[in-house]
């Protein structure tokens, strides 16, 4: 028998709260009673889960073990961290760091997501409807790139902020709408998708993987050559009509220029002067 | 509070103590007779089984100052995981583990059982931060060593031979910031390398436009520290530093002042690991240390820490810009170089030393050779270059290294074969004692930096700075329980400082500060040196000479030794 | 033409600088940050007189302000000092970086006769005290000059000033810039000479120890405190508050986050090359300020430490070439000997595309940020060729997007040109002792900004924890504001959170948060009152002086902080 756990706030917080501990690892296998005693952070106080939220328990099909997060988590950060399997709904906003260091299982996101959002991720599935903060699936600062995402997939259907998939090596992560600067910084492997605009350097510094810009990209960084124009580029198993650019870079972090950055040629009309480059006639 | 530990087998080098079952009394912060030990009012440790030692002393550790600090902001990724937490009323909390947060460092240190450091490198213009950082250094008394070898002021004197302003410009500055010892590092570097030179500067290689050479620096250097009567000997990181063939360097650097101090020590090289390499490349490089050991053994007027890595990352810093310049280029990833006007360059690269990488385990292998082919334990210290060669929590596993050849054995069996066949540590048979250990990690340190008066023993009178392991050593095999031996090195029992306990355990259960020790002449430097060097200093520095030195207020706890 | 869209910058003007430490709610403050700085052309095409009011619209806010004819051109540039009114109209978004867009936003911007909101309708809750001159009993007495007196205004720390103090008044400043003159010489004014506890809606006057109490308990009842500032007060007193902000298991978070908390992000990724500014001054034969106007912030600089100089080497500015990179022609600008346009937001483009010419790659494009390959390629080519080149870089370039990053390149940009040459890099630093602050917090924490202690440890997530983004989000529900102003200088949205909550401010003077705030301390002014260290934009720490006393009754931060924190762990027993 599966059990899906239903959390709702007692009240509207004020400040952050800490909730490594709602995840399926660690609901697995305890009781209501255990888990309504479960240390969770209010800012600086330490409480017990029931203190911050209602939890239900519900028998469901399945041996799965779900967690559905009820109103509005948007100062609840770190839910599902380093989870391994199972599933979490939230059913509104989440906080920061939803998903760090995820390794297996899915988490559905209603509303909308804080920063670092699947940072570090493993594998597993991550989908969120509204927008997601900075920092999607990128790893924390300083460190080495070999600690970027490696694997899963994330779906962000609104805007995403800066640094998406920063030092990514491995999976796959579509931004339905815009996103901020620097997507793809220092990615060594992966794809990234956006379906809208980009606040502009796209894929700097990276060594590997693809980037895909369907809308406006806010510019080419120098360190990108072009290399041909082509009619459609394949994410995942989509095929996307394009045309679109492809540039190869980025130079300055391997000279082997193994990234691909493709951009819409239609949405980025600034860039038509590339076409000479190509030998061909500007229209 | 007075102290009585009771039964313990003690190890007390300086004062000839080798497992004597003895009391040790502690009180007003000093060791007492035990007989002084007013029973009914004091604390009684029972230390029956376990190992007494006076409190650890790390004569080389960067844990304060500019590079450390910058070395903290530069690599967060140390502090993310590696943290201690706040204790309300006993400690504060600190994070990172080679770049340790100040209070975390002296509450590590503490937890081994080590009561005192000296910061081996500071430059005079930046030493007011030194400073400013070692006063939130908790647990530990504090030395610091002057920065002066590429000194721009020092260096115009020697030039034109007026060793008279030579020294007492040494004397003033030695005062004015508040340090303990002269610390050369390559010396001479720093002036070629303002224009971006200086790469494998050698001994005799001239240094424009001085005309000097850094044996000329070297030499009288040490002429000075003599006439000075300074408690511990020139510090020197010599030239050629991380270049193979580099031990003729080293043995040169020796050599060069042999007969200055009169049978006395008159040098103490430090890290000698990285300065004992044969070979003409990296690809035909060979342990040195038989040559340099060879040398020590024969002569009385050197002594050595050697700088032993562990594999892992460690983050090398040191005022040697141009070798971390050039072993950025190996590493590939960070780093940060830093010039002070007139004074010293710096340079900070993490690396990360390999199991099987052939040099990196000639490396591991030299730092053990040395310790273990030196024959005196009196001229050689334990030491890792924190954080070059490895964080200084490494020495538990280090004295059980030294102890037990089975533990060398097991790690050497993960190295790298083209590397042993390249080092003598697997013939190597010598296993230290706990007598040794004492020495190297205590007594000796005390002795070379002329702090032996009240520290590094418990002899009567001295202060109490005490350690208690958990080690039995009529149950413990040394040479086969190495587990245990990490284990007991690395928490110990209590720890007493300046007669307060305040690790229990291994855990910390009292916050207290130690004293800053500077030097202090009786001869008074010059006022027209001084003067000479105002006008000098109005040209050459961007702030005013008024504002150089660091006042006596400015140290939390400051304590000064007479010279002279 | 009706409206323009232009491109707004915001920062330091000389003006603003010099009113600041007069006092933030006078008339002269408000005059000269209360306008926006148009180019020549532009102030004829909306069809402006002078005197006019303007309309600056952006994504996130409105302002009227005072619209002003620049003596400059920078056709598509506006510039608005930095201040509550520029604050209506920036971006506070962070991008992840715990920095606000302060520079780079668009806005639209029409002629108005809207009146320009005064203090009180941007601040309803403001407290106008009674302006405050010279204590009367300070009038004169034994005369004396203190020499090597140490400024504390700006990061450049000089320590050659000479002041004359007769009994307890400061009569003269020598050999000071404008701004030094202006914090030492009006040390007295616009000075906080009671406590204060706001009741019904009011600042009422009380004693220390009651009003130590009530903050105390402020924090101690908060469930996550902020303790923001530290960047205008002693090392001494920054280290109390890192301790205060342990045992609080609340945030401790300094002014890099609006100034040069991007370099820090920078640094943590790729390291620096530096050098203290005496190794400039004796050797640098190429200066480059890029996004930096030191004419008007860092006054004292070029004579100092850089183009106008006397050095060992570089004996005067014929022995330099100076180049200036910035968005728009600025004071500095008009004295370079190169000086490169660069469209806003395109310092990482031009960053990169230097480097790539250092290391010997192909542009593709002819142009990078708006600025011709040919030209990048001469400063690359004087940046090669130097003996011993100097970037110094500003708020213009950590500002704007890319923050952290932009940064990251200009170190790579200096680390790929010592392959040639010797080069080094130095921002510069805005408050006299933000350095400091940085220090203090990394050799405590291990950190140098945006440290979190909520889980009894040092965290920093600088986008998460970061003093800016944590008001952005109300994310905070108290705080202690010392040796600061967020008031006047946060994001109009950080500001309104910041407003919700109870606030603590110790300050020396009627900054606009400690008109706002719940309890009000007043302390005495470092560098002028009270002793202690302070770190030079180049790391150099120096001891300020003390020259006079405070007024009566008026401690230093580093006492109050001690008696909040004693008071506090009395609560918490």
């Amino acid at each position: 028998m599966g059990r899906r756990f239903i959390l709702r706030p007692v009240k509207e917080f004020s400040v952050p709260v800490e909730a490594e501990k709602i995840k399926p690892d660690v609901f697995a296998g305890k009781s209501l009673e255990e888990l309504k005693g479960l240390t969770m952070y209010e800012g600086n106080r330490k409480c017990r889960l029931e203190e911050l939220f209602h939890i239900e328990e519900e028998e469901v099909e399945g041996d799965n073990v779900e967690i559905f997060l009820e109103g509005d988590f948007g100062k609840v950060w770190r839910i599902g961290e380093g989870m391994t399997f199972g599933e979490i709904v939230i059913n509104g906003n989440c906080g920061h760091f939803t998903g760090y260091g995820m390794k297996g299982g899915k988490i559905t996101i209603k509303g909308n997501a804080g920063s670092w959002l699947g940072g570090e991720m493993k594998g597993g599935t991550i989908e969120v409807f509204g927008n997601a903060g900075d920092h999607v699936g990128a790893v924390l600062r300083g460190l080495k790139k070999n600690r970027g995402m490696k694997g899963g997939i994330i779906i962000i259907h609104g805007n995403a902020g800066a640094e998406v998939g920063a030092k990514m090596s491995k999976g796959f992560i579509a931004i339905g709408g815009n996103c901020g600067v620097l997507p793809g910084l220092y990615m060594s492997g992966g794809t990234i998708l956006i379906r809208g605009d980009c606040q502009g350097k796209a894929g700097a510094r990276m060594s590997g993987g693809k980037i895909i810009i369907c809308g406006n990209a806010g510019g080419v960084l120098p360190t990108f050559y072009i290399d041909s124009i082509v009619p459609k580029v394949k994410a995942k198993k989509e095929k996307i009509e394009g045309p679109f650019y492809l540039f190869l870079g980025d130079v300055l972090e391997d000279i082997k220029c193994m990234g691909r950055l493709f951009i819409n040629v239609d949405k980025n009309p600034e860039l038509v002067k590339v076409k000479e480059l190509l030998g061909g006639e500007v229209e | 509070m007075e102290l009585l530990i009771k039964n313990g087998f003690v190890y007390d080098p300086l004062n000839g103590i080798n497992g004597e079952v003895l009391d040790i009394g502690v009180k007003n912060g000093k060791i007492v007779d035990p007989s002084e030990i007013d029973v009914s009012k004091a604390k009684i440790i029972e230390a029956k089984g376990k190992v007494v030692m006076p409190g650890g002393i790390d004569m080389h550790t960067h844990i304060a100052g500019p590079k450390v600090n910058a070395g903290r902001v530069m690599m967060p990724g140390d502090h993310y995981t590696s943290f201690m937490k706040l204790a309300k009323g006993v400690h504060r909390s600190g994070t990172g583990k080679r770049t340790p947060s100040t209070f975390l460092a002296g509450y590590r240190y503490a937890r081994m059982g080590w009561t005192t450091v000296a910061e081996p490198a500071s430059p005079p213009l930046k030493t007011r931060h030194t400073h400013e950082e070692l006063n939130d250094v908790p647990m530990l008394d504090k030395l610091c060593f002057l920065l002066l070898d590429s000194n721009r002021i020092l260096l115009e004197y020697l030039s034109q031979g007026d060793l008279h302003k030579f020294k007492h410009a040494i004397m003033w500055l030695l005062e004015a910031m508040k340090c303990y010892a002269i610390k050369l590092v390559d010396p001479g570097v720093a002036v070629p390398w303002s224009w971006g030179k200086g790469y494998g500067m050698d001994f005799d290689d001239q240094i424009e436009p001085y005309g000097l050479t850094p044996r000329e620096i070297v030499v009288n250097h040490a002429k000075v520290n003599e006439e000075l009567k300074l408690p511990h000997t020139i510090h020197v990181h010599c030239n050629k530093l991380g270049i193979p063939g580099n031990y003729e360097t080293t043995l040169k650097t020796m050599d060069a002042v042999s007969g200055i101090a009169q049978d006395d020590f008159s040098i103490h090289v430090t890290h000698v690991q990285f300065n004992s390499y044969m070979g003409d490349s990296w690809f035909d490089l060979r342990s040195g240390s038989e040559k340099i050991a060879d040398y020590v053994n024969k002569h009385s007027h050197v002594s050595l820490d050697v700088g032993q890595i562990d594999f892992g990352t460690a983050i090398t810093m040191t005022a040697d810009a141009p070798f971390e310049f050039a072993l950025y280029h190996l590493a590939r990833w960070k780093w940060a170089g830093a010039e002070v006007e007139n004074e010293a360059a710096a340079g900070i690269v993490p690396f990360k030393y390999k199991k099987k990488n052939m040099v990196n385990t000639i490396q591991w292998c030299i730092g053990l050779e040395v310790m273990l082919l030196v024959e005196d334990p009196w001229k050689v210290i334990l030491s890792t270059d924190h954080p070059n060669g490895a964080p200084f929590t490494r020495y538990p596993k280090l004295i059980a290294l030294l102890m037990s050849k089975k533990y060398r054995e097991e790690i050497m069996k993960k190295l790298s074969r083209k590397g042993l066949k390249r080092s003598v540590l697997p013939s190597i048979d010598r296993e230290y004692t706990l007598y040794d250990v004492a020495i190297v990690t205590r007594a000796a340190p005390a002795k070379l930096l002329g702090i032996h008066e009240f520290k590094g023993h418990l002899g009567m009178g001295a202060d109490a700075d005490i350690a208690i392991y958990d080690l039995n050593p009529e149950e413990v095999d040394f040479s086969k329980d190495y587990v245990k031996v990490k284990e007991a090195f690395g928490k110990t029992l209590y720890t007493i400082k300046g007669g307060e306990i305040v690790v229990k355990d291994g855990e910390v259960v009292k916050e207290v500060f130690g004293e800053t020790i500077a030097v202090k002449f009786k001869e008074r430097p010059d006022p027209e040196v001084v003067r000479d060097m105002e006008a000098k200093f109005r040209k050459y520095y961007t702030i005013s000479f008024s504002n150089y030195a660091i006042h006596d207020g400015e140290i939390r706890k400051l304590k000064y030794m007479t010279c002279g | 033409m009706t409206s323009l869209k232009l491109t707004l910058v915001t920062g330091r003007s000389l003006n603003q600088g010099r009113w600041i430490d007069v006092g933030k709610l006078t008339k002269g403050y408000y005059e000269s940050v209360a306008l926006v700085e148009l180019d020549p052309e532009d102030f004829e095409k909306l069809g402006l007189k002078e005197g006019d009011r303007v309309k600056v619209e952006s994504k996130y806010g409105s302002v009227v302000v005072k619209a002003v004819k620049s003596r400059r051109r920078h056709p598509g540039i506006a510039f608005i000092p930095m201040g509550p009114w520029a604050n209506q109209v920036i971006n506070p978004d962070t991008y992840g970086s715990g920095m606000p867009t302060l520079k780079g936003i668009e806005v639209s911007i029409s002629k108005t006769s809207e009146e320009i909101p005064d203090f009180k309708k941007l601040f309803p809750q403001i407290f106008q005290p009674e302006s405050t001159g010279d204590p009367p009993e300070s009038a004169t007495g034994e005369t004396k000059i203190v020499k090597d007196v140490v400024c504390s205004f700006c990061g450049c720390l000089c320590d050659d000033l000479e002041v004359e103090v007769a009994g307890n008044r400061i009569v003269k400043v020598g050999k000071a810039c404008a701004l030094g003159v202006s914090k030492i010489l009006h040390a007295r004014e616009n000075r906080i000479l009671h406590p204060y506890v706001r009741n019904n809606g009011e600042l009422e006057r009380v004693d220390l120890k009651t009003a130590i109490r009530k903050a105390a308990k402020i924090l101690v009842e908060a469930k996550y405190p902020l303790l923001y500032g530290w960047s205008n007060t002693t090392t001494e007193a920054i280290r109390v508050g890192l301790e205060l902000a342990e045992y609080l298991g609340g945030c401790f978070d300094n002014t890099s986050v609006i100034c040069h908390g991007p370099t820090i992000l920078g640094v943590q990724e790729v390291g620096y090359v530096t050098s203290t500014l005496g190794q400039v001054r004796n050797h640098a034969d190429l200066i480059i300020f890029w996004g930096c106007n030191p004419l008007n912030a860092h006054p004292r600089h070029l004579n100092r430490y850089s183009a106008l100089a006397k050095g060992i080497y570089a004996k005067s500015r014929k022995d330099r070439k100076v180049v200036v990179i910035d968005v728009r022609e600025t004071d500095t600008a008009k004295m370079a000997d190169f000086f490169i346009k660069i469209e806003p937001n395109r310092d990482y483009e031009l960053a990169s595309a230097l480097r790539m010419i250092v290391k010997g790659y192909d542009i593709e494009f002819e142009k990078v940020a708006g600025v011709e390959v040919e030209k990048i390629k001469k400063l690359a080519e004087m940046m090669m060729s130097a003996k011993f080149g100097v970037l110094f870089y500003g708020l213009g370039v950590t500002m704007t997007l890319g923050k952290g990053r932009n940064i990251e390149e200009m170190l790579r940009l200096a680390q790929d040109l010592n392959e040639w040459t010797k080069f080094v890099v130095l921002p510069m630093r805005g408050h006299y002792n933000v350095v400091g602050a940085n220090q203090a917090s990394a050799w405590t924490t291990g950190y140098a900004f945006a440290v979190d202690f909520r889980r009894g440890y040092p965290r920093h997530y600088p986008g998460a924890t970061s003093a800016p983004d944590l008001l952005n989000n109300g994310d905070v529900d108290a705080a202690l504001i010392v040796a600061s102003d967020p008031v006047a200088h946060f994001p109009a949205k950080a500001v309104k959170n910041l407003l919700k909550i109870p606030l603590i401010t110790i300050d020396p003077k009627w900054s606009l948060t400690a008109a706002v705030s719940t309890v009000v301390i007043p302390s005495a002014v470092a560098g002028v009152e009270v002793e202690g260290t302070a770190y030079r934009m180049d790391k150099v720490a120096l001891r300020l002086k003390k020259l006079v006393e405070p007024p009566e009754g008026v401690l230093s931060d580093e006492e109050i902080l001690n008696m909040l924190l004693e008071e506090v762990k009395k609560l918490c027993r």
